[in-house]
């Protein structure tokens, strides 16, 4: 609904790292960004971080947890920022805009 | 010239008058010359009297060559002997020539080689010497016959010189001097043949007056002994030279007679036995003088009457007629007898009474010859009184007593000289000394030398040493003392030694040298041995004085050995100290018994000694005590280690006693030898109980822990690694403890043991049980209270993220009409939020309630609390289609449980509607009662139509953390906090397909409760 409220468009919602996982790779119209949780039953947001990287290394992907032991690890395997719960939905606007502009600008 | 020719001619008139001379001499020669060629044989000179000697003519005896005449040799025999003569030179001897008559003639021959105008000849020069031969044979003849004469005679015959010289001797005075040989007898001097050697003299005085005839003299025997000869002796003078022909004649034989006669005629003429006459009645005929003298009776008094009646006589021994009948029967009879004088005197008599009788045997007369020995009888008492205390002192003697003749035969041997040598006694008379007592390799030195003794060709040595020869073939030593026995005229007749048996002696004395010898060598060995005996060696006298100390002795009393030897105990030691040690000494002097290991101390140079020392009595060779020998043994640094073992043996008892762990002791069998205190206290048993019972055997222990310890001793034996072990032991009351034991190998006085150390650890069990259930509790509560705050801080952030997004859009959508309607969704979001924060923190404390109480339980009717959490549910979702059944089997359900059942049954059922996305949702509790592994319980189904469980998230859904499932992610800590709360009670939970093998098409949650009793 929040992203939703800001004009984007929402392909895909993972109950899980495992079912994100296979969705990314099943999309043939790749999402602009993808936005990661890391608590997740079956596989993690880390582990499921690295394999659509390892996928696709062009994808965008924010992370979003309320632990934040984890934002170093997060980000040394290639998501573009680290969100900490709770964060404001214009924060969130603000960095999926931004990390546009980079997918943007890297296509040109 | 002319001188030369007047010279030459006087040599030529010289040379013709000297051939005319020896020609002469060959030619008028009464001896046969001639000259032989040696190559040919052949006679080529000769003179007349060589053939007319053996009555040929010139002519003849030209022809001939020697071996025709000569007679002993023959033609090759005269070759060879010329040949001899040839290379001697010359020759002399005799042979026979045989004359042209066959006659034979002797002829001694005397040959020469000459040497003529180069060539040799031999001259021969023979006389003819039968004449003689005849002449020496008829002097040898001569000869012969006289000798033959000489032995023929039964006499002696020698003939000798002035000297004693003798020249001749026959065979018969051989034999009667005792010699073996006629040569042997010419090597004797005449004077050692005259027993008397001054009878040598008077023989010579009377020859010397002419002829001596019948001279009567005592000549000697090659063996020393005495015969009598009677000598006659004619002197003759030939040349220059006197020489005594004598002659001998044994009259030995005859000087014994007619000694015999003299001295019956002396004892005629002096008799002194009475002489009777007796008529066949025994009447008596005649009386004579010495009878009157001994009976006292005249002869007129008695003739006529019987002789019973006048000198009866008493037969001490025998019956008078058993005496008269042999008498008669033997014609004479000899007896001592007792008769009495005419005055009543008994007279001892030597009567012996011969019967006459007549030519035809007939008894005529009885001649009684009586002697009157009375005083020989006590003569002979006393003599043989004497003899027997001679014989006793003889034999009291402990010499050996020898006497020997002039040759050696044994003549007295006392009892001793018996006993020495080993006869019985009386063996030995008549013995020759030398051939049976003497050893076999010293009879000859000995019998020379006695030989020598008895000659008088020596002088007696006093003492000598000599051995004897026993009857079993031993040889004893005997001292010899020796007298000689000589005659009345100083002619040695024998000896008597005397000789003391040394052979022991010598024996003992060669012993006694050993012995010396060897205790010089002792004495240094035993000073040796005593100065490394390791302890102090003293021996003192019965008046204390130190006779004798070894060197650890002397270095306890930093003194010199001879500095101590001398001086007594007091000199030593402090006053009350010597007193003690003197006393000891007097009561082994006193008591003559030792007195050994006696514990006692003493001050010494280096300080207070610990010692024991044992005492024995000293001995002389009599038995008799000298003083005392003793050993003194330094035990001080024993008495310390003692001290410090007794000091620790008490410190360790005190630990073994005291020790909290039982130690126990036991031998190789597995038997108990000790234990301590503690053992009592663990086991339960008293030591009385356990010491001697097999350990393996006690009943501590189950089969299998014994079979355990076997093999641990059996480990230990072989001295492998071993750890401590712990075990499970009943006590003797029963009650449980467990002990940790740890099994040694010991080794005490160098025997070996096992040590089991045992602890009790029953309580250090039970305490790290409750340290680790503890453990347990914090761990898991620590994991919890992680858990939780990982949890709760992460649904937290979610539901605040949620809020502060849901705000955000209110934010931006509340002055925007067109959003107003989405302002409602925003809304219920946000209570929604709220709805799980407020579930979120009551499920936290509900958690914290069961960790802190640990949940106390009580009977519970489960189908009320069912039926109150379903109105819950319904009223939380107010705007869900819900289909909410109970489907019980059974009418009643009571539980061991709690108020958290609400919250089990409420979680459940919340899940069921939140995860749920049919239009309808459908929820059927079903309740029954089973029984699983024999409890009863009561089980409760909760079946869904929601969007199920996957199979790989059934096994991990009542977990925390990482294994949340989709169902747990949103209501916080449900499913986590069922399964607690279940398990509090002692229940089961798991979750089943509604639908089996299909996870996505609604679930069934499955509990069960144990039913109360």
């Amino acid at each position: 609904m929040l992203l939703s409220a800001y004009g984007f468009k929402v392909i895909g919602i993972a109950k899980n790292g495992e079912e994100a996982v296979q969705m990314y790779k099943s999309f043939t119209v790749k999402p602009d960004i993808i936005i990661m949780d890391h608590r997740m039953p079956i596989k993690n947001g880390i582990e499921a971080s690295k394999e659509i990287l390892e996928f696709d290394k062009t994808a965008k992907i924010i992370f979003a947890s309320a632990d934040n032991t984890v934002k170093e690890h997060a980000l040394s395997i290639g998501a573009i920022c680290f969100k900490s719960k709770p964060f404001s939905n214009d924060k969130l606007i603000k960095n999926i805009k931004k990390a546009l502009e980079l997918s943007q600008s890297q296509n040109v | 010239m002319n001188e030369n020719n007047n010279e030459r001619k006087k040599i030529e008139e010289k040379l013709r008058e000297s051939e005319i001379k020896y020609r002469t001499l060959f030619e008028h020669a009464a001896d046969t010359i001639f000259l032989v060629d040696p190559e040919t044989g052949e006679l080529v000179e000769f003179n007349n009297k060589a053939y007319e000697n053996i009555g040929y003519t010139r002519d003849e005896f030209k022809k001939l060559k020697i071996s025709d005449f000569e007679v002993i040799e023959t033609t090759e025999e005269v070759n060879k002997h010329i040949e001899k003569i040839l290379r001697d030179g010359f020759d002399t001897f005799e042979t026979k020539h045989r004359t042209k008559q066959g006659e034979i003639r002797n002829i001694l021959v005397s040959s020469t080689v000459l040497l003529i105008r180069g060539k040799r000849f031999i001259q021969s020069i023979c006389r003819d010497i039968t004449e003689n031969k005849n002449a020496e044979m008829k002097i040898l003849e001569s000869e012969k016959r006289l000798k033959d004469l000489m032995e023929a005679v039964p006499i002696g015959i020698s003939i000798s010189n002035l000297e004693g010289k003798i020249s001749e001797v026959n065979s018969h005075a051989v034999n009667l001097f005792g010699y073996n040989t006629k040569e042997e007898f010419l090597n004797v001097p005449a004077q050692v043949h005259y027993y008397n050697p001054k009878d040598r003299e008077k023989f010579v005085n009377l020859l010397e007056k002419g002829i001596v005839k019948d001279f009567e003299v005592q000549f000697k025997r090659k063996d020393g002994t005495m015969f009598w000869g009677a000598l006659t002796s004619v002197t003759q003078t030939i040349g220059d030279k006197t020489i005594f022909v004598n002659t001998f004649q044994d009259i030995d034989e005859r000087k014994k007679a007619e000694e015999k006669i003299h001295y019956q005629a002396k004892l005629v003429e002096n008799v002194s036995d009475a002489i009777l006459s007796l008529d066949i009645d025994f009447n008596i005929i005649s009386w004579n003088k010495a009878a009157e003298k001994i009976y006292g009776w005249k002869s007129d008094e008695v003739i006529g009457k019987n002789l019973s009646d006048v000198i009866p006589v008493e037969f001490p021994k025998d019956k008078r007629e058993d005496v008269l009948k042999d008498f008669f029967e033997k014609g004479y009879w000899e007896c001592e007898g007792i008769q009495y004088h005419k005055n009543g005197k008994p007279i001892n008599i030597l009567s012996s009474s011969t019967i006459i009788k007549d030519v035809n045997g007939k008894p005529t007369d009885i001649v009684t010859i009586n002697r009157d020995i009375t005083k020989r009888k006590k003569a002979e008492v006393k003599i043989i009184k004497e003899r027997e205390k001679a014989e006793l002192y003889l034999n009291l003697v402990n010499v050996i007593l020898v006497a020997l003749d002039r040759v050696g035969i044994i003549t007295l041997l006392n009892k001793k000289g018996y006993e020495i040598l080993e006869y019985e006694e009386g063996e030995l008379i008549g013995k020759n000394w030398f051939e049976t007592c003497l050893p076999p390799h010293d009879r000859e030195r000995v019998y020379d030398y006695f030989k020598k003794l008895m000659n008088g060709e020596l002088e007696i040595v006093e003492f000598y040493e000599n051995p004897v020869f026993t009857k079993n073939g031993d040889e004893k030593l005997i001292a010899w003392s020796t007298v000689l026995f000589k005659d009345n005229y100083g002619n040695i007749t024998g000896l008597l030694s005397s000789g003391e048996d040394i052979t022991e002696r010598k024996k003992a004395e060669k012993q006694l040298k050993e012995s010396e010898e060897k205790y010089k060598n002792l004495s240094v060995e035993l000073e040796t041995i005593l100065d490394i005996i390791p302890g102090m060696v003293f021996c003192k006298n019965k008046d204390d004085i130190v006779t004798r100390v070894n060197q650890i002795f002397a270095d306890s009393l930093r003194l010199k050995k001879e500095d101590i030897i001398g001086k007594t105990t007091f000199d030593f030691f402090p006053l009350e100290q010597a007193k003690k040690f003197r006393n000891d000494d007097l009561e082994v002097i006193t008591s003559g018994k030792p007195k050994l290991n006696i514990e006692e101390s003493g001050d010494f140079p280096d300080g207070k000694m610990f010692v024991i020392t044992s005492k024995v009595p000293q001995y002389n060779d009599k038995g008799e005590i000298l003083g005392t020998i003793g050993l003194t043994i330094d035990i001080t640094k024993q008495k310390i280690a003692e001290q410090k073992l007794r000091e620790s043996e008490e410190k360790y008892r005190n630990i073994f006693e005291k020790s909290s762990n039982a130690i126990v002791l036991l031998d190789f069998t597995g038997k108990i030898i000790e234990c301590n205190s503690a053992t009592e206290t663990i086991f339960g048993y008293s030591k009385d109980d356990l010491i001697g019972q097999n350990y393996l055997q006690l009943p501590f222990y189950t089969e299998s822990m014994i079979k355990v310890l076997k093999e641990r001793f059996q480990a230990i034996t072989k001295k492998s690694g071993l750890k401590t072990q712990e075990l499970e032991i009943k006590k003797k009351y029963g009650n449980i403890a467990r002990i940790k034991t740890n099994i040694s190998y010991v080794k005490i006085g160098g025997q070996n043991f096992f040590q089991a150390i045992i602890q009790d650890i029953t309580e250090q069990k039970n305490a790290e049980e409750k340290l680790r259930k503890s453990e347990e509790k914090y761990r898991e509560a620590f994991e919890r209270a992680e858990l939780y705050k990982d949890l709760f801080a992460h649904d937290i952030s979610n539901i605040l993220q949620n809020v502060k997004s849901s705000l955000g859009l209110l934010s931006m959508w509340r002055n925007n009409p067109e959003k107003l309607n989405n302002i409602d969704e925003v809304m219920s979001i946000i209570n929604d939020s709220i709805v799980r924060g407020s579930k979120l923190v009551s499920n936290i404390r509900t958690l914290s309630k069961i960790s802190e109480t640990g949940g106390l339980l009580k009977n519970l009717e489960l189908i009320q609390i069912l039926k109150e959490a379903i109105k819950f549910i319904r009223k939380s979702f107010p705007g869900k289609n819900l289909n909410i059944e109970i489907d019980s089997k059974i009418d009643g359900a009571f539980v061991e449980a709690n108020e958290l059942l609400m919250d089990v049954f409420e979680n459940i059922l919340f899940n069921a509607v939140k995860y749920n996305k049919s239009l309808k949702i459908e929820i059927i509790t079903r309740l029954s009662k089973i029984v699983k592994d024999g409890i009863n319980y009561v089980k409760v189904e909760f079946i869904d139509n929601g969007i199920g469980v996957p199979d790989v998230m059934k096994e991990n859904i009542f977990k925390g953390r990482s294994t949340r499932t989709e169902k747990a992610h949103g209501m916080g800590l449900g499913l986590l906090l069922v399964k607690k709360v279940i398990e509090n009670y002692n229940g089961q939970i798991w979750v089943e397909d509604r639908i089996k093998e299909d996870p996505s098409n609604g679930s069934n949650f499955i509990i069960l409760i144990p039913e109360a009793i």
